[in-house]
């Protein structure tokens, strides 16, 4: 009963919070700086600010150095922060057509408009732990980055371009299914009310991007492995850069700066509706902060699943899928079992022991007319 | 002008926003004009963790003001770490005076327990909640467990209590006994001991609920009616401490913490309400609560 | 159109709102809401001005009595919400005088969610928790209330109260009433209680 001693609750939490910063600590080593957090675990970073539901990168690296490196405890500590910030405007809606394209494929087509973009991935790579980097020096840094930018052609640099998208080729061969009669295009805020279902579909993307990447993954997974509608094809998945604006309240635009998105259109497979008997293609969408790619696929699946209205699949079922990937609410949850339960449990202790008693003397009481009946068989 | 808030170090009075407050309050005014109704709620991220009382502290927060006086109890005890910290991060975001001396309280968050000291029409006494959704061990979809609700639809319930009885004899349900409110909504009264439930009702103090994980206030209004579930034959009852004493005061009319002993054999009791606790031990004057199945116990000892 | 700044959003509220939640835990009790100075446009109460300075603002919306324009103007600019048509308003202002017919007209919720249901604030001369001459006795019975409860109004019509029983008859479905008088008083009257009048 050491946790909730006579009257030591107070000290105990100072000293267990004292403790924990030493252990961040006592090996002297040199301070880990935000800038070298912020250039170094960029994919860390942008994990943080997709689940803390925060785009701002300073904020999660300050967040991952003071948790130590574990991300959902970062993305928590990020969102209880973005709980003490207004809300002054919402953005005019991002448009990724106007993405300046950092990586972009589709595995639906061999050639896409403006190619193929491969980017900064680690997908071809062989997974070999790197000993080099064990004792990685400024000067190596410095020698990698003078040769990289000597295979840098500047003249080509001003043709990046921005590209269209691939569904749009569907859509204009009329592939593409129409939204549903039954689509409920309201637009909700998560953060400001509590979700009731079942919820539209901007509930949906929000709650998804918000969402605990590896518990979307579990699910989506669970898609595709066989308890839900399989495995789609990815039309097109790209990471870049989208501006972001707001309309004054004087009604002019402003640009306000730009973020990087990484952004999954999700083709699954043909399907026929109550509405229409002909077989069209569905589109499951995936938006994430930063490069969270595998995030971003997840998501487009579930949200395709969620749609589709088949909820006997776990993955299909949408307060099922929205309630159980908010990794922040189930972290938060799970932890509380280590909060003492005593009084619970002493009050379910009590009924458990009043039901074996009753059943004891249920027995003795049995055993008695047993014996009963067996003496008279004896006489 | 918007102004630079860059890594600022101080936060608004009682931390939450005053348009989130606002809302808060505005839902807080209709739970207690719909007894035992569950009333959805923005409920935003606070820097405590989900499960760890969230909910109860938008309620705190949403109606503390200068003049309070917070108690904060977790499992009966001022001193449990969870309430140590919480009320720190109360009285860190408002300065309000705090203690331990429920009397003196005007607010009095909790987990798990309502004082076994009677509390007054100055008071309220708001609870951490876990799961707000009574019926959901017999559905678990929102969506139908809210249409149920709508039309006072609780035969799944009462038959899972039934089927309780049949198999083990009693309606098994320890802590967090469903009770009906008002006549109307079935309601979780939070994981209280049964010890607590008759205390909700008709009682001169306001009770208020918060559940941040599942975003949903409700409230118990003073004298209102409040019962638990029972049968004609299966009678509700409170957990039975008549063959035990605590060890420090040798009262018993109390809920008691069972603690074993070292040597993993022996047990030993002592009143849970760890200010209750005190003040029989100083022999200070304590007026408890009272209810039919206290009187009764009360009434057996005489 | 004037700009209240006497008022302080925090801590005003904070004790405004306390008031209310006392009165509406108890039906027909009568509390006193503060003497802040403000001026309220005509002779609208400041207590129910006060009243929606505590609870209202950008996310909610109202109707003021009748249409009243420099009510609506003077909440609009002190609270930020959207004065909206009686039958869709979140908080709904009248005089004890008005014709019951407003108050038909308010949003009592649905059974998913009765909560979503307008909020009735009544301007009346006076409440008083003692008989006195030419009001009304309302007796109240519910929770909140111990055995039963006994006010008196001054300056609020039958056809009010009429409305206001027609509208709570199906709870959970219902308004919930906030009385403010001449002297900064408030009562409550919750859609959970029974009521009757003398």
């Amino acid at each position: 009963m050491a946790y909730v001693s006579v009257k030591g609750g107070a000290d105990a939490i100072a000293n267990a919070k004292e403790l924990v910063e030493f252990y961040r600590l006592r090996k002297r080593t040199q301070p880990l700086e935000i800038k070298q957090i912020q250039s170094q675990f960029r994919l860390a970073i942008d994990k943080v600010m997709g689940e803390g539901s925060l785009y701002a990168p300073e904020y999660a690296a300050l967040a991952l150095k003071q948790m130590e490196g574990d991300v959902l405890e970062s993305a928590f500590v990020l969102r209880a922060y973005r709980a003490t910030l207004q809300r002054r405007y919402y953005s005019d809606i991002i448009s990724t057509r106007e993405m300046f394209i950092l990586r972009k494929i589709s595995s639906s087509f061999r050639e896409i408009p403006g190619g193929q973009v491969l980017g900064p991935t680690r997908d071809y790579t062989q997974r070999l732990i790197d000993s080099t980097k064990y004792n990685e020096s400024p000067e190596e840094i410095d020698q990698f980055l003078k040769e990289f930018d000597g295979k840098i052609d500047r003249e080509k640099l001003v043709d990046v371009n921005t590209y269209n998208k691939v569904i749009d080729l569907l859509k204009a061969e009329g592939l593409l299914m129409p939204a549903e009669k039954s689509y409920d295009k309201t637009v909700k805020d998560v953060t400001l009310e509590a979700i009731k279902f079942p919820a539209p579909r901007s509930v949906t993307l929000q709650m998804l991007a918000r969402a605990e990447s590896g518990g979307l993954m579990a699910l989506a997974y669970s898609s595709m492995r066989g308890f839900g509608d399989g495995h789609g094809t990815i039309g097109e998945l790209r990471y870049g850069a989208v501006k972001v604006r707001i309309t004054d309240t004087k009604g002019r635009k402003r640009y306000i700066g730009s973020i990087n998105v990484t952004e999954c259109e999700m083709i699954t497979k043909i399907n026929t509706t109550k509405e229409s008997k002909i077989p069209y293609f569905a589109i499951g969408y995936g938006l994430v902060f930063g490069q969270n790619e595998t995030k971003a696929i997840c998501m487009s699946i579930l949200e395709r699943g969620i749609r589709s209205g088949k909820k006997e699949n776990p993955s299909n079922n949408q307060e099922f899928v929205l309630y159980h990937t908010e990794g922040v609410e189930a972290m938060g949850f799970t932890n509380h079992l280590k909060l003492p339960h005593y009084v619970t449990f002493q009050s379910g202790l009590n009924n458990v022991r009043e039901s074996v008693k009753r059943n004891q003397e249920e027995t003795e009481d049995k055993m008695k007319v047993y014996k009963e009946l067996a003496k008279q068989q004896q006489q | 002008m918007i102004e630079n808030k860059k890594f600022n170090t101080s936060y608004n009075y009682a931390f939450i926003d005053e348009t989130t407050k606002k809302e808060i309050r505005r839902k807080l005014l209709k739970a207690v004009c719909i007894p035992g109704y569950q009333v959805p709620y923005s409920s935003p991220e606070m820097p405590i963790a989900r499960g760890w009382g969230t909910g109860g502290l938008h309620v705190t927060l949403a109606i503390i003001g200068q003049s309070d006086v917070l108690k904060m109890i977790d499992q009966g005890s001022d001193a449990s770490v969870n309430a140590c910290n919480l009320r720190d991060f109360v009285h860190m975001t408002t300065d309000c005076a705090t203690t331990f001396d429920t009397r003196e309280a005007t607010i009095i968050q909790t987990r798990h327990r309502i004082t076994e000291e009677k509390l007054s029409d100055k008071q309220i006494m708001v609870f951490q909640v876990p799961q707000p959704e009574p019926l959901r061990r017999v559905e678990r979809y929102e969506y139908k467990t809210r249409q149920m609700h709508a039309e006072s639809d609780y035969a799944k319930m009462w038959l899972t209590l039934y089927e309780a009885y049949v198999k083990w004899g009693d309606v098994m349900q320890g802590a967090g006994y469903p009770v009906m409110v008002n006549g109307r909504y079935i309601m979780s009264p939070s994981p209280i001991p049964r010890w607590d439930v008759p205390n909700l009702n008709n009682s001169e103090c306001l009770y208020l609920f918060g559940a941040g994980r599942e975003k949903r206030l409700y409230a118990v209004p003073p004298h209102t009616k409040v019962e638990p579930l029972e049968f004609e034959d299966v009678k509700f009852h409170v957990e039975d401490f008549s063959n035990v004493k605590c060890e420090s005061t040798g009262y018993n009319v109390a809920y008691m913490d069972e603690m074993y002993q070292d040597d993993g054999v022996t047990k030993k009791f002592y009143v849970n309400d760890s200010n209750f606790l005190d003040k029989l031990i100083e022999k200070e004057e304590v007026v408890q609560h009272s209810n039919k199945y206290i009187k009764k116990i009360k009434d057996a000892l005489q | 159109m004037i700009r209240e700044i006497n008022y302080n959003e925090v801590f005003d509220a904070q004790i405004h709102f306390r008031t209310i939640l006392d009165c509406m835990s108890r039906p027909g009790k009568v509390n006193h809401i503060g003497e802040i100075k403000i001026q309220t446009p005509g002779d609208w109460h400041p207590a129910s001005a006060l009243v929606a300075f505590a609870l209202l603002n950008r996310d909610v919306t109202f109707y003021a009595n009748n249409n009243n324009e420099t009510v609506a103007e003077y909440l609009t600019v002190n609270t930020s919400a959207v004065p909206a048509t009686v039958n869709k308003a979140d908080f709904v202002f009248i005089n004890g005088l008005d014709n019951g017919d407003i108050l038909l007209n308010t949003n009592i919720g649905v059974l998913e969610y009765p909560e979503k249901s307008a909020t009735v604030v009544i301007d009346v001369e006076n409440i008083y928790d003692v008989p006195k001459d030419q009001t009304h006795e309302i007796i109240l019975q519910g929770p909140g209330v111990e055995t039963e409860k006994r006010v008196y109004v001054r300056n609020i019509s039958d056809s009010i109260l009429q409305a206001l029983k027609e509208q709570n008859s199906e709870y959970p479905l219902g308004v919930d009433v906030i009385l403010t008088d001449r002297e900064g008083n408030i009562m409550c009257i919750p859609r959970s209680n029974n009521f009757s009048w003398n």
